[in-house]
């Protein structure tokens, strides 16, 4: 008996549950990745297919903070909490109503471009993840030994 | 080039075939400037140098917002707030299966 249900896929950031699939920690995951090597193993398949499509929020919010400036971290808040909250929701729903009547392929392209930066200048979290990867096959293969010797002592 | 492309395009052609039945979108944070009294300023100052707020939304994969949560403190984790979108009165819904053979 398997429970199927439905789910959004989620950043390492947050955990695994029923309805929040997550990528696996410690395995290769950013597109950018990938460019250099396919995926070796099925945690590398699983983790590039998760990465390719949980995207899809990044570029919404990049879509959205392109066609609404206001958002722009550049720009000097005018708003406290209440308003901007009523002002995001508003603009959420227009930019819902924009995406079916104009299908945005400048905004989008452009969007994904600067996405790719980003990727590009993420090298710090991208040595963080090795460094991680690197501690847990340490610790993978420490414990192999150390059940080896305690089961023949 | 030719073999990563068809690698990727191979790949999100089958992924989306597993996924296209349940997979409802994606989630995530991201952050937008507030302005608030010095006195909060710490609250809201996260990862910035500025004070912002986090928005918690969801989408699906045409790129239309499903849920939308903003409110909350920048300093606030995405897991924190989507904890508190699932129980709140006016929730993030993700239908729960039934169980099969």
């Amino acid at each position: 008996m398997i429970r199927v249900g439905k789910y959004y896929l989620g950043d390492a950031g947050f955990m695994l549950k029923r309805a929040i699939m997550t990528p696996y920690r410690g395995v290769r995951y950013h597109l950018k990745e990938f460019t250099r090597r396919c995926p070796q193993n099925p945690r590398e398949l699983f983790n590039h297919r998760h990465s390719s499509l949980r995207n899809v929020i990044e570029r919404t919010f990049g879509v959205l903070k392109k066609r609404f400036p206001i958002f722009a971290s550049g720009s000097e808040p005018h708003y406290v909490v209440d308003t901007m909250t009523d002002i995001v929701l508003a603009c959420c729903i227009l930019h819902n109503y924009l995406r079916g009547v104009d299908n945005d392929e400048a905004l989008i392209d452009e969007v994904d471009r600067e996405l790719m930066e980003d990727q590009m200048e993420s090298n710090i979290s991208q040595v963080r993840e090795d460094d991680y990867r690197i501690g847990c096959n340490f610790r993978d293969d420490l414990v192999e030994k150390m059940w080896r010797d305690y089961e023949n002592s | 080039m030719y073999s990563i492309l068809t690698c990727t395009i191979r790949s999100l052609y089958n992924f989306v075939s597993y996924i296209k039945k349940d997979c409802l979108g994606a989630i995530d944070g991201t952050h937008v400037r507030v302005r608030v009294r010095r006195s909060d300023a710490a609250r809201f100052r996260g990862r910035k140098d500025w004070p912002t707020q986090n928005v918690f939304a969801a989408c699906d994969f045409d790129m239309k917002f499903t849920y939308v949560l903003a409110g909350w403190e920048g300093t606030t984790s995405d897991s924190r707030i989507l904890k508190d979108g699932l129980v709140r009165d006016d929730p993030l819904i993700i239908p729960e299966g039934s169980c099969v053979d």
